[in-house]
């Protein structure tokens, strides 16, 4: 027998297999990732790179479950006005992030380093919606635009939903599509379908369903991302639990707000601390609304996005 | 292409790649969750260039240029904010650093690998872990065949060098971990 060839000595050494680093981030995760990509929108430019800090979520990397369905989205060649993600350009670099108030330049104003200056939000042709300071000039081909769809917005926060949507508890696919109705009707949004996919098609077995919404077919898309329950010290959880009982109650979005601040004070979170005990809360006033409502996705940290009536 | 046929492709090329460039990143990142990070934003760029992507077989050399850049970046410091990298870090158990070696391997091998410079460790890595032919590898590392030869070439030699002047011996065979480039398993592409 001849002596092993200095590559093949080389491969026996290799750290880990491809079927190992698979099992890293595990099945549900690799479904999680394909589904928030292609929430994204396609064929943006390169930014430009630059040093930046250890990502926040690092310290919650204990935040096991219900990631993904909260990224970004927006459309294949679709409208930007269908998107429910905002890509705010800091410096020149893209930083994607959920929109929530319907108004790009708003919601960009708050990730932006203080003291943003003003802002401008522009259709960038290819389905995203692009924000950058007012002072610069749009690249070729982008078109202002002041507001996002608040209903797509809305509806992708409710699949999302620790509280009560799809990531609060296991639903398997006819309780998942039923919710997905529920939430269409509720959000005035007609015409739309319902799509399950099995579990064959993304190699899971376990039964509990997520889902991410699709404009420019006006369908939701619900797919099977494995056992989403963490255990019940989980921070998101817990002030999931919290939160629950608001949101039968009818509140204004001051006095929403004020229980929101308060119960996750008392479960020792906080919006200034970075780190596994930080939450962020967005708010938005619509005085349309009767009562105001919450809902609570995990991401990069804990995100509690309110909107309601600025008095009962 | 259309919007399905986009999304269409993409799937294909997820589902038929994840596996080999999971492993290349984790193979080759300091810990998991920049592992992590390294897979979301190939994946994201995959999508993002699609249409650069080429047909057939030179999809998966090419996605492997994609995420050695990324790595590549990301070893200089050099990261950019990404949403997606920062939720499915989000999914991992807390931080532990990449295994360097298979545990159980051959020291000596082990040691002489890890003394050669980074561009022949890259090379060697290339064809001896993640299986690529020399002309994927051209494509990979975005140099012609003939630097890519001559590259390898010498990177081999040295490796070569390095083991004599270690072991004076053969070293003994461990279990093998990984597919070989010669006559091993060669995937399709989308």
């Amino acid at each position: 027998m001849s002596a092993p060839s200095s590559i093949e000595l080389l491969a026996r050494i290799a750290p880990v297999s491809d079927e190992e680093a698979a099992e890293v981030l595990g099945p549900a995760a690799r479904a999680r990732l394909l589904v928030a990509i292609m929430r994204q929108s396609p064929g943006r430019t390169r930014p430009a790179r630059r040093r930046l800090r250890r990502p926040l979520v690092a310290a919650l990397a204990v935040v096991a479950v219900a990631a993904a369905t909260g990224a970004g989205w927006a459309m294949t060649r679709g409208s930007a006005r269908e998107t429910t993600t905002v890509d705010c350009l800091i410096d020149g670099e893209s930083t994607v992030i959920d929109a929530t108030s319907g108004d790009p330049a708003s919601d960009c104003a708050a990730v932006w380093p203080a003291p943003a200056p003003k802002l401008q939000a522009y259709d960038d042709g290819i389905g995203g919606v692009v924000v950058i300071p007012a002072s610069q000039k749009p690249r070729a081909g982008w078109t202002a635009i002041a507001s996002q769809d608040v209903a797509l917005i809305e509806l992708q926060e409710s699949l999302d939903d620790n509280i009560n949507g799809l990531d609060s508890s296991c639903f398997d696919a006819s309780a998942a599509t039923t919710f997905a109705r529920q939430q269409l009707d509720r959000l005035g949004l007609i015409g739309w379908t319902v799509q399950v996919r099995s579990s064959s098609q993304t190699g899971q077995s376990a039964p509990c369903y997520g889902g991410f919404a699709q404009p420019e077919a006006k369908t939701v898309t619900l797919m099977p991302f494995g056992d989403q329950s963490g255990p019940a010290s989980w921070p998101p959880h817990r002030l999931a639990d919290s939160l629950r009982p608001l949101t039968q109650e009818c509140l204004s979005l001051p006095a929403m707000k004020s229980e929101v601040e308060q119960r996750a004070s008392s479960l020792g979170l906080s919006q200034t601390v970075e780190g596994s005990h930080n939450y962020e809360l967005n708010s938005t006033e619509d005085d349309t609304m009767r009562c105001a409502t919450v809902y609570e996705t995990v991401g990069g940290t804990i995100d509690v996005v309110l909107r309601g009536p600025s008095a009962p | 292409m259309t919007a399905a046929a986009k999304r269409e492709r993409f799937e294909l090329l997820y589902e038929e790649l994840y596996e080999s460039i999971a492993g290349y990143v984790l193979r080759r990142a300091a810990n998991r969750e920049d592992a992590a990070e390294a897979i979301a934003e190939t994946f994201t760029t995959l999508w993002r260039r699609l249409d650069s992507c080429p047909a057939g077989e030179a999809a998966r050399p090419w996605l492997y240029g994609v995420a050695r850049r990324v790595l590549s970046n990301q070893r200089r410091g050099e990261r950019r904010r990404n949403a997606l990298a920062e939720r499915l870090t989000s999914e991992l158990e807390p931080s532990e650093a990449a295994p360097v070696v298979a545990s159980g391997s051959d020291d000596r091998v082990a040691r002489v690998f890890a003394a050669l410079n980074e561009p022949d460790r890259e090379i060697l890595a290339l064809i001896a872990w993640e299986g690529l032919t020399r002309e994927e590898l051209a494509v990979a590392l975005g140099a012609s065949r003939a630097v890519v030869r001559l590259r390898l070439h010498r990177a081999r030699r040295r490796f070569e060098a390095a083991l004599e002047h270690e072991t004076g011996a053969e070293p003994a065979p461990a279990p093998a971990r990984i597919r070989l480039p010669e006559g091993g398993e060669r995937r399709e592409c989308a």
